[in-house]
């Protein structure tokens, strides 16, 4: 996966593709799935969870990530529009 | 000679049509793009926005031509009954007019003749080009974009070659217009 470049629709996809890849996803593995580093991943964390895209349980002190229904949806549409900008030439 | 300008009346306004479909198909990707901010996209959208100045003429040019032909008093005898079509339509060929004298004041008219017989043949070239491109980086959309104007390009030559007042070199130009339309809208819309 190409890190450089990327524009915020493609790190956001990444990231949901993270969630969704696992049933419950704990930080690290988003930060490695999503090529992303801690502290500008968390910020887009809690964005998404105030808009509803994702959500956490708590277990042994630790979060696990899942994606909620909306969440599910709005990966799907990135996903479309990964495929139409990549049928135009260009890369998210 | 009736049926060939009825026809005529019938592909220019599925022309139109076509035209304004392809147009609103192309501009909701322009803005979608220019929603993101996706690398590298001015040149897309560049190509976009010519294409689309391209279309919107192309409708001007096409709603003077099939005008004309109402002029003629063929399509007044068919439906009379639809006059705020027609006004639209008269409203369209001002527009169409207007942007016809723009377009050749200030230049003699041999040279609107020169470029409207070359233009095709250099865009179809490069759309060709452009098409051989997008199949070898197997770019699908640019691809059949490309392709579609290609063969617009060639049968639009094709049809002012073999013009001479002959109706159906006007319905082979009319044919490759609606052709395009339909290859663009298929793969282009989102």
């Amino acid at each position: 996966m190409s890190s450089t470049h990327r524009s915020r629709i493609g790190i956001l996809l990444n990231i949901l593709e993270a969630i969704n890849k696992r049933d419950y996803a704990i930080i690290t593995e988003i930060i490695r799935e999503a090529n992303i580093p801690h502290e500008r991943l968390l910020p887009i964390l809690e964005r998404l969870i105030e808009r509803g895209y994702i959500r956490y349980i708590k277990r042994d002190n630790r979060r696990y990530y899942m994606l909620t229904p909306d969440g599910y949806r709005l990966m799907q549409e990135l996903r479309r529009l990964k495929h139409l900008i990549e049928d135009l030439g260009l890369s998210l | 000679m009736l049926t060939e300008r009825l026809m005529c009346i019938v592909l220019g306004v599925g022309s139109i049509i076509g035209d304004i479909i392809c147009l609103w198909t192309i501009l909701r990707i322009f803005f979608l793009i220019s929603g993101l901010d996706v690398p590298k996209r001015t040149k897309i959208q560049m190509g976009m926005f010519f294409f689309s100045c391209g279309i919107i003429l192309e409708v001007f040019i096409l709603t003077s031509y099939v005008t004309i032909i109402v002029e003629e008093g063929y399509a007044s005898i068919f439906f009379p009954k639809y006059r705020d079509f027609w006004f639209l339509t008269f409203l369209f060929y001002v527009l169409s007019a207007l942007a016809l004298i723009v377009h050749i004041s200030g230049i003699r008219m041999i040279i609107p003749i020169i470029i409207l017989e070359v233009l095709p043949v250099v865009s179809g070239i490069l759309f060709l080009i452009v098409a051989i491109e997008s199949i070898r980086n197997k770019i699908r959309k640019i691809r059949a974009w490309s392709l579609a104007c290609t063969i617009q390009s060639l049968l639009f030559e094709s049809g002012l070659v073999l013009w001479s007042g002959i109706i159906w070199n006007e319905i082979i130009v009319l044919l490759a217009i609606i052709l395009r339309n339909l290859i663009v809208i298929a793969n282009m819309h989102y």
